[in-house]
């Protein structure tokens, strides 16, 4: 009896914009963020349920414009983060089991406090995953290059493409 | 000077010369400028006039009935516009190619440009410069890359990303390895085309904007413009990143170092609403 047919299951290839998020249960999705410059990319993973997120957030704090951080709370570290764990904890994503990856936060070079974005924006993360409880499972920040980050809701595995290289390097392994 | 110049007479692609622009700057600083005498200008190029039509009748600025009059479409868009219009559509021709020896995409540095000029515009109206001088800058300060992308696409590309690696910035690998770097390329290409001084010295300096002198504020405006435009996310090349930190501009503009988020912020909002403005048609 010949073997009945596989299903071949197709890539559903989810672009995060700058300022966005995104979450999933569907284990076809991939979410791709480009042009991670100064910006960081975060993403989330459970493993068990099988929830992944993406998030491409620019500035670090949303006290510079409150009415901003309602209307998009994906701009800013202290909105963006809380606003990524309840998208996933609604899927059934838990906090024990989140894998959390982060890429970007690029720097011009001799920098000293005034255009640090990169920098502030990272010190920020910290703060805020730290109030939650979380910790950085892998990271691929600074330096002067933009970066590309793909999650596969699949397995959670996380690749970046840096600016200058064809190839895609893992960042977080399934 | 000499050498800038033997170098863009070898270059085989050089932009399209954009011969109404510098007119029509002149035009635009006299206190007494009539639509007529814009219309004239515009309208024998075929590209501009429709764009100027096109831009007329977007959402922004369309009434119940379509413009079809370039006279009309001028008055329904005010000159600020129709001028910084024409500065975008006349960049376009060159600025929206890739550029592969930046690492950059097609619409990359066209991205990065408008962003950038968006950006200096915002600037400019703050800190109490014309408008339309900084946009111009802004939106062309990087027009010595469409040259070196040639050149570097085929010689020296290794040379300068293992440059990069030794700390150095874009600019002075450019310089190591050229002997000119894409901001002197830019502001000569813009002294041969007859835009103002301020705009060539602006381009020129763009990366150490305080020896730009009398022109330092202009200088200042678009560097802090370019930083906002790669904040954003827009038209990103290889190690777009590198280049240096410039602390004085924030003294040369008067503005506060701690408003540099907000900026990015304010230029994102007004590069949304023109963005279908800027969608030109080249």
């Amino acid at each position: 009896m010949a073997a009945s047919p596989s299903i071949i299951a197709f890539d559903q290839r989810v672009i995060v914009g700058v300022a966005d998020l995104a979450v999933s249960n569907n284990p076809n999705v991939v979410f791709t963020t480009y042009s991670l410059g100064s910006c960081l990319g975060i993403s989330i993973h459970d493993p068990v349920t099988r929830v992944g997120g993406l998030l491409h957030l620019m500035l670090p704090d949303s006290t510079i414009d409150p009415a901003k951080a309602v209307a998009n709370p994906s701009m800013f570290v202290d909105t963006a983060v809380p606003a990524l764990l309840r998208a996933a904890y609604q899927l059934k994503a838990e906090k024990s089991r989140l894998r959390v990856c982060v890429a970007g936060g690029a720097q011009i070079l001799d920098d000293n406090n005034f255009f640090n974005i990169g920098r502030r924006n990272y010190d920020a993360l910290l703060r805020v995953l730290e109030r939650h409880g979380l910790s950085i499972h892998a990271s691929a920040i600074g330096g002067q290059v933009n970066r590309t980050m793909m999650l596969r809701v699949s397995d959670g595995s996380v690749t970046l493409r840096i600016s200058g290289s064809k190839d895609e390097v893992p960042l977080c392994r399934s | 000077m000499q050498e800038l110049d033997a170098f863009i007479d070898k270059v085989k692609h050089l932009p399209p010369a954009p011969r109404v622009l510098p007119q029509l700057m002149q035009l635009l600083s006299s206190d007494d400028t009539d639509a007529t005498r814009v219309v004239q200008l515009i309208q024998y190029d075929p590209g501009l006039a429709a764009n100027v039509l096109r831009a007329s009748n977007t959402t922004a600025f369309a009434a119940s009935r379509r413009v079809a009059d370039l006279g009309e479409a001028i008055f329904r868009l005010g000159f600020n516009t129709v001028f910084q219009l024409v500065v975008a559509v006349s960049a376009a021709r060159s600025l929206r190619p890739a550029q592969k020896g930046y690492g950059m995409g097609e619409g990359d540095l066209w991205q990065h440009s408008v962003t950038s000029g968006v950006a200096a515009r915002l600037l400019g109206r703050m800190t109490g410069h014309d408008e339309n001088i900084a946009f111009t800058a802004g939106l062309l300060h990087d027009l010595g890359k469409v040259i070196l992308s040639q050149v570097l696409e085929d010689t020296s590309f290794d040379l300068i990303r293992s440059l990069e690696k030794d700390g150095c910035s874009l600019l002075e690998a450019e310089k190591r390895v050229l002997g000119f770097h894409h901001a002197e390329l830019g502001s000569r290409l813009l002294e041969r085309w007859n835009f103002p001084t301020s705009v060539s010295v602006a381009v020129r300096f763009h990366h150490m904007p305080a020896a730009a002198e009398p022109h330092h504020r202009l200088a200042s405006i678009v560097y802090l413009a370019n930083f906002i435009a790669y904040t954003l996310g827009h038209g990103y090349g290889h190690n777009a990143f590198a280049f240096r930190s410039q602390n004085a501009v924030f003294s040369i503009l008067g503005l506060e170092p701690k408003q540099i988020d907000k900026l990015v912020v304010l230029t994102r909002d007004e590069f949304e609403t023109i963005e279908t403005l800027f969608q030109i048609k080249a």
